[in-house]
């Protein structure tokens, strides 16, 4: 019998530092594969466990995370330096459904870290090049937080890369706001599907304008965030109505989730 | 002829039993029925539903799930392979332990809890019996002054191996069939009650007299949440250990994620175990999540009963 608790060990390869609170940690990952929108429970012994979403294209090379610091996990993280070990077991749950994503306008919003899964499908779709349009709304708080900065500036070709900041320095010209002033008319394309990851707050705002411009609700597509324990659908900490976050989700369109009758 | 353990003989029999196996049984310690497996305790030997389930045997109120085996790997720690036989489990937590079987060997079957699971046989005994999800060893039903000994599995015979404990009884008794509440007859439209719900005063009343400590998931013999932390030598940054431990959905702290707390309202999470018992439970493994034991209503301290809970809301 297979002991699902039971983590990998593996190598931190190289950490982007962000601001104190936010970076990029690359891990070798030769054996993890996993398809945009899964996730990885990642643990320090001594410091606990949490899940967390991979945020770059399965590759099967290395496998990277978007990280705030936020709680005992995560500071210690920020503590440690490349070389160091981690442990890794999953990826668990759904990804997005890629098949349905073909040949449509696809309208990625992503809020702070929720960029994670949403940087993991953006750099999917671009290399499989199968959509008609992908756009990228993404909502920072400060200029330093925007992660990706270069990657995503690369794509510019292919993907309409809309950035917003809540609080920009004195030089900055771009949008101000949070994700839902890019949300308008003029932007959004008809028919298109979102993809949506974020903070709470950003669902709520966010929902409200994509479907007053029309998007179906069974096309706008939310990951939910759960403090699972398990991750095989055990512990009950990421219930949802009749769902659990971890097998059935954490992909969700605003459909199932309206259905669940649970929070967001 | 049927095989037949005298009233009297029970004792002598746990002892007999207890000099090869390791026992527990259910016992009147300073006046409550506990499991134990305290040789001492067997002449206080008292069957009966038990404080706290034997939930413990199968689920720790601490597991440790890893240990560090050397300084750079973690491992699943080993455990006894000894065999543990659990006495006089009483018919409503024979059914219990065959519904947690259930909830744990679904889609991602739980290597800890089978592992304890395969090392026990149970002997049940009671009055009367389950006719689904009744997993006993061996089951020992009352006749009165003596119980006839039913043998469900044929690899749990080497139990009965005494042949001075043990008499032959012509009489063959005609075992009782549980009679569950009225209440859980028709489960689909306590289901749908329950559902419907979600905005109901009645939530906001039990909240305000519930004190949200979680007791009646501990004392549960079917609640089974859990958390999972490390732990670290003492005087040591080294890591010593991740355990799986209880909790309840009743605390505060359970829907805490980085994100915030996706039920700060007690009402929300009362909701929630009662949703878990009669609207998910049923939908995953087709039994309501209670076997109306009435532990939780014996130890809230609130004097709150979920039967009538469910009664206003039917």
């Amino acid at each position: 019998m297979k002991n699902y608790y039971l983590p990998e060990k593996t190598t931190i390869k190289s950490i982007d530092k962000l601001t104190d609170k936010l970076a990029i940690f690359r891990l070798a990952g030769q054996n993890l594969n996993f398809l945009p929108g899964q996730f990885f429970m990642l643990s320090i012994p001594g410091f606990g466990e949490a899940p967390f979403t991979p945020t770059n294209y399965p590759d099967k090379k290395s496998i990277q995370f978007l990280v705030r610091s936020a709680g005992v996990l995560t500071a210690k993280l920020f503590f440690l330096k490349p070389g160091n070990n981690i442990f890794i077991r999953g990826p668990y749950g759904n990804p997005f459904p890629l098949d349905k994503f073909q040949d449509k306008n696809i309208l990625l919003v992503a809020g702070g870290c929720g960029l994670a899964p949403i940087n993991s499908l953006l750099e999917y779709l671009y290399k499989k090049n199968n959509c008609q349009n992908v756009q990228l709304i993404y909502g920072v708080n400060t200029q330093k937080e925007i992660a990706f900065k270069k990657e995503l500036l690369s794509k510019k070709n292919k993907v309409e890369i809309l950035i917003t900041i809540a609080k920009p320095d004195k030089n900055y010209r771009g949008n101000v706001g949070f994700v839902d002033s890019l949300i308008t008319k003029n932007i959004v394309k008809k028919e298109s599907i979102a993809v949506l990851c974020g903070p709470p707050v950003m669902y709520k705002i966010a929902i409200k304008k994509l479907l007053f411009l029309g998007i179906k609700k069974e096309n706008i597509y939310l990951q939910l965030e759960r403090k699972m324990q398990c991750g095989i659908g055990l512990c009950q900490h990421c219930t949802c109505g009749k769902k659990y976050v971890c097998l059935d989700g954490p992909v969700f369109t605003y459909q199932e989730i309206l259905e669940m009758k649970d929070e967001i | 002829m049927s095989k037949c353990l005298p009233y009297n003989k029970i004792i002598p029999y746990i002892k007999e039993l207890s000099k090869n196996y390791n026992v527990y049984f259910p016992a009147n310690i300073d006046g409550v029925i506990k499991f134990t497996n305290n040789h001492n305790e067997i002449k206080n030997f008292k069957w009966g539903l038990s404080h706290i389930p034997p939930k413990e045997l199968l689920l720790p109120a601490f597991e440790d799930i890893l240990v560090k085996t050397d300084s750079e790997k973690i491992s699943a720690p080993n455990i006894k392979k000894k065999h543990n036989i659990i006495f006089g489990l009483h018919p409503l937590d024979i059914k219990a332990w065959s519904l947690l079987c259930k909830i744990f060997n679904q889609k991602y079957p739980d290597l800890y809890f089978n592992r304890r699971r395969k090392n026990i046989f149970i002997i049940g005994m009671g009055d009367y019996v389950f006719t689904e999800d009744f997993a006993c060893d061996i089951f020992l039903a009352s006749l009165g002054d003596t119980y006839e000994v039913v043998i469900n599995n044929k690899k749990a015979e080497f139990l009965l191996d005494f042949p001075r404990i043990f008499s032959r009884s012509a009489f063959v008794g005609e075992r009782a069939i549980y009679e569950a509440d009225p209440i859980f007859s028709n489960l689909e439209k306590l289901s749908k009650a329950i559902e419907q719900s979600r905005a109901s005063h009645i939530w906001d009343d039990l909240a305000k007299i519930d004190l949200g400590c979680g007791n009646c998931s501990y004392v549960c013999p079917l609640c089974f949440c859990f958390d999972s932390s490390d732990h670290i030598k003492n005087d040591s940054r080294v890591f010593a250990k991740r355990t799986k431990h209880w909790t309840s959905c009743y605390l505060k702290s359970f829907f805490e994620t980085a994100g915030g707390n996706f039920k700060p309202k007690l009402r929300d999470r009362i909701y929630n175990w009662y949703y878990h018992k009669f609207v998910r439970m049923p939908r995953e493994i087709g039994h309501v999540g209670c076997v109306d034991c009435g532990r939780c209503i014996k130890s809230c301290p609130a004097k709150i009963n979920f039967k009538h809970v469910l009664k206003s809301l039917l």
